[in-house]
Order: structure tokens, then sequence, then C-alpha cells
């Protein structure tokens, strides 16, 4: 059988261009925008979002990468759970999408392209998204992902720049999706891989419709980035600090054991370089700092609620099979730190 | 106590194959002092992380771009002592790339005896050294020493990567007109006999 991450030159160790490479290329790059542009790059947030007409706006998003995992078909799951991700971390509902595709011939003779879209064609159908087309181009290392289109009220964008001193932060997903990827590299932890690899594939749509019927302040997913650039931007946008509480943080099986043993990916490293403003109390384990840098792919929502809904949000999650879903920290006046770990 | 060494040499392998390779190495001796060696920072500190989770004593040493990482297993006494150094990784040792020696390059071939023999000799002798881990100061060419840094030599390549390793490489100005090599040469500066005479007197040099 083909195993896809051999494929991934990067060594399955995160293949996203660094945040500071990225900032110097930005700055330099004219963003063509007009007045109907509600939500653009400069944020920080997770898709644009454009006003059509005053109750409705158009929500959209693409990502890909290289494969993290070795079975196509479960490759395609997580790239198209990954990118439907972003229309839900805005409040938004996915409509359609399109499949971004650069793959080695014999890949495709031997069925693997097959496999990896109609992969996505399982997660994209479960969440009533219609595929209505694609491109496809020939490349070294095997690339796959999706555009995706979807609709919002113009009123109702959740920002990742609206979180209140006092708020509850809520995470949906499990954090460790960097660590064990590169565990499955090494063919350890199987119980952790096969638990990341689930999660990896799950949509955040449960956990998107659940929050609707409670206030959200602020969201965003939790991707290449880690907790902690993620969180970063979320406190930075919203003029606050945030609180992490690591003792209450969602992990997969084995999560601290792999950190700890140095199946660390070199993403996590780029992240700790790349992320200023992060404060880790002196007793907490400096394994955790791996874990909060860890970079996620698909990972889940990071919500900023009003402290006295955020168990009630977390106890109807759970009902709606978001298991994941915990309260992991706290909103708190803008200090010297972004983000302060403990 | 055993003071068994198993080396584990994953340069230009990426993660996170150091760390499982080594930690196989640890599996397969317990006993054993684990010494691995890589050629990046991520791959230093995760195999670090790993010696540390195990309880192994870790020293790290830099030579050059290498980094070897030396653990010993909780126990295991006598080696332990001879660890060089349990430095974290912001401790690392400096040890610098290139060593004291200079050499000086008398002729186009190595040793004596067959020619033939000498100028396949000479060939490998380079590779050997962009291979080492310390590698000389300076290396002086002189009479037909000279032909190997200028144009349509085959030790271009292997020399050239000695320079960007940061070995200073000086090819002697008479010798050059000599040869009329003056305007090929490839790899390196053109010195002088005032230069060289200096090196012989106040520097530990290597003639060959």
């Amino acid at each position: 059988m083909v195993k896809l991450t051999t494929y991934a030159a990067k060594g399955g160790c995160a293949c996203k261009i660094g945040p500071h490479i990225l900032a110097g290329v930005l700055q330099q790059v004219r963003v063509p925008t007009n007045e109907h542009v509600l939500v653009d790059m400069k944020g920080a947030d997770d898709a644009g979002v454009y006003r059509l007409t005053d109750d409705a706006a158009l929500v959209q998003t693409l990502d890909f990468f290289t494969p993290i995992v070795d079975d196509p078909r479960t490759f395609g799951r997580i790239a198209a759970a990954n990118s439907v991700s972003d229309i839900y971390a805005m409040g938004g509902r996915p409509l359609t999408a399109m499949n971004i595709v650069g793959f080695p011939v014999p890949l495709v003779e031997q069925g693997v392209l097959t496999e990896v879209l109609n992969g996505a064609a399982d997660i994209l159908e479960s969440a009533g998204i219609a595929v209505v087309g694609g491109h496809s181009i020939e490349n070294e290392t095997p690339i796959f992902g999706l555009s995706v289109t979807g609709v919002i009220h113009p009123d109702k964008v959740w920002k990742n720049s609206g979180a209140k001193v006092g708020d509850a932060l809520i995470l949906t997903k499990p954090i460790g999706t960097g660590i064990m990827s590169t565990a499955l590299k090494g063919g350890v932890f199987e119980n952790g891989t096969q638990e990341a690899a689930n999660s990896m594939f799950t949509l955040n749509k449960a956990a998107a419709e659940t929050a609707q019927h409670f206030t959200v302040h602020a969201c965003t997913d939790v991707t290449g980035f880690s907790l902690m650039g993620h969180g970063r931007e979320m406190a930075d946008g919203s003029d606050v600090s945030i609180v992490i509480n690591t003792a209450q943080l969602p992990l997969f099986t084995d999560t601290v054991e792999a950190a700890s043993m140095g199946l660390v990916p070199a993403a996590t490293y780029g992240n700790r370089k790349a992320v200023s403003g992060i404060c880790f109390a002196e007793n907490v384990d400096e394994v955790w700092s791996d874990i909060c840098f860890d970079p996620q792919t698909s990972g889940g929502l990071l919500l900023a609620v009003p402290p006295e809904e955020a168990d009630d949000l977390v106890k109807a999650m759970h009902e709606a099979g978001v298991i994941a879903a915990t309260r992991i920290g706290e909103v708190v006046t803008k200090g010297d730190c972004a983000v302060y770990v403990k | 106590m055993s003071s068994k060494e198993v080396v584990v040499d994953v340069r230009g392998k990426l993660c996170p194959v150091p760390v499982i390779e080594s930690k196989k190495a640890m599996d397969a001796s317990p006993e054993a002092v684990i010494v691995t060696v890589v050629d990046n920072e991520v791959s230093r500190d995760n195999v670090i992380k790993l010696g540390k989770s195990k309880k192994y004593a870790v020293g790290i040493q830099q030579r050059g771009s290498a980094y070897y990482i030396r653990m010993t297993p909780p126990g295991n006494d006598i080696v332990a002592n001879q660890t060089e150094s349990t430095a974290t990784v912001h401790e690392k040792k400096e040890i610098p790339e290139v060593g004291g020696r200079v050499l000086l390059m008398t002729k186009d071939y190595l040793g004596e005896g067959s020619e033939e023999l000498g100028r396949s000799l000479m060939k490998t002798f380079w590779f050997c050294l962009t291979e080492a881990d310390v590698k000389p100061k300076k290396i002086f060419f002189i009479n037909s020493g000279v032909k190997m840094v200028a144009e349509g030599s085959e030790h271009l390549e292997n020399l050239q990567a000695l320079a960007d390793a940061g070995v200073e490489i000086a090819a002697c100005g008479i010798c050059l007109d000599f040869y009329g090599l003056k305007e090929s040469v490839k790899v390196g500066t053109i010195t002088n006999m005032y230069v060289i005479s200096d090196s012989m007197m106040t520097e530990a040099m290597v003639t060959l």
C-alpha cells in the first residue's frame, strides 16, 4: 500500500511558511479592496467576508497541504474538514467547495487521488456542501485542499477580535495533532495517532451550530500557528490578555509523553520563535511549551463567551457530540503578556 | 558497568527519524551510552528531550554543523563521570570547526611512489577532509600543488567545499606564474612566500 506521508518533503512536520517570513512578504504586497469587504487579511481572521446585501454576505476561504496521514481516504477527509473549518469559525454556513489538486501522475494512476477526492466527498456530503469544480496540476509532492464558499449574515460575523474581559475561553477539540502526526511517522503511540486522525476529520459544524444559540464575542479555529499563535491573535485583536490553564487542556492520549520524548515537529520551534508575548508560569513544566506551540491541523474552535453562559455552552456541545469541548481559560485585562499559561 | 557506546548518525534525516532511531538504540542496548549525531537544531533539541525523558545524563558537543548528543543511561556511573558536559541547549559548548593546523601542498599528487596512485589518493584525501569534523585552518599550495586550485582541476569541488566551510585556501603567486595559471585560479586567493614562510615558523604545519 502507498504510504502517503513518505511523499511529504517536509517530513510531515508541518509545511507552512513561517509566519515571520510571510509577514515580511505581506507588508510589501498591495491588497485591493472596496467598501463591500467586511473582513480582509489585515485582522488575521480565518476567512474573508464580502457583503452582498444588507442581510447576506459571502464568506470565503481556502486551504491545502501535503499529506499528514498515510491513508489516502483519511487524508481527503482531513483536508476537507480543515478547509471548511474557517467558514464555521466565522459563524458562517458553507455552501460550495472546489478541489485544489497537485499530484504525481503515478499516484493518480494507482487510484490514490480517487480515494483522496472520495474522502473529501464523505465529509462535504455530511455537511451538505456541494462540490462545484476544481483544478489539478502535476506535482512531485502531493498536495490537496479545497476552496470553500459560504454565507453569513453581515451583522453576525464572529471575528477573532471581540473578546471581553471576564469572558470564558472554550476549546472544542483536543490539542496535539502536530505531535501525533510526528509520532505517526515514527510508528509509535498508536492510540493517540488514531484519535488525532479522527479528530482532524471531524467537522467543526456541530460546535459552531451549537454556539449559534449562545453569545459569542470572538471565535477562531486553532490551526497551524498553534493555540498560542491563534490565542495571541485573539488577545491582540481584542486588546485584552488571555489566560490558559494547562490542567484543563483537552489532549490526545499520550500527548504529554510523546512531546516529552521529543516527537516535536519543526513548526513548533518556528511558532515559538515567531509568536512573542507568551508567558509561562514558573511551575509549568517545559513540555507544555511544546504542546501549546504545537501546530494544529483541522483543530477545534476557540471561543470567547460570557462566563455565565460558558458551562451551558460546554454542556450543549457535549450533547451535540462535541465531547472534547472544555473551558480552558479566561479573558483578563491587557497585561505585559498577551497570553499567560499557567 | 558497561562502557559500550552506540553511535546513531542521523545527519541528513528529518524529524522524527533522529528521535526514533535513538530510542531504538536505547531499547536495543539499555546499558550503552548512546551518541546521536544530528545536523540541525530541531533534531538536536528533540533528541535531548528524548534523553532527558528517559533519565539519561545528556551532554552536547558542537563540531562544525554537527551536534553530538551523548546520552548516558541512569546508573552507568563510570561513563557518566566521563561525560564532558551536561549543559542544556542554551549552554552548548563551542568547538571550532576549523582546527589549528596548516597544510602545505608541495605537489599535485599525494605521497611518494606511483604518481598515478598519488593523484587518485589526492582526490580521496580532499574528499575525506570535506567530511572531517575538524578541518585545517589554512591550506597553502606551492609548486605543482597550485594546479589543484586552477581551472581544469578535478579537486575544485572539494576545495570549494572546504573554502565554504571556512578553511583559508591560498596558492603561491610565483608558482602560478610559472605554470601560466595566474588567471585561472578558481578557488581561494593568491599569496606569497613571506606569508607562507611566516606560517611555517609560527603555526602547526603539515607538509604533503
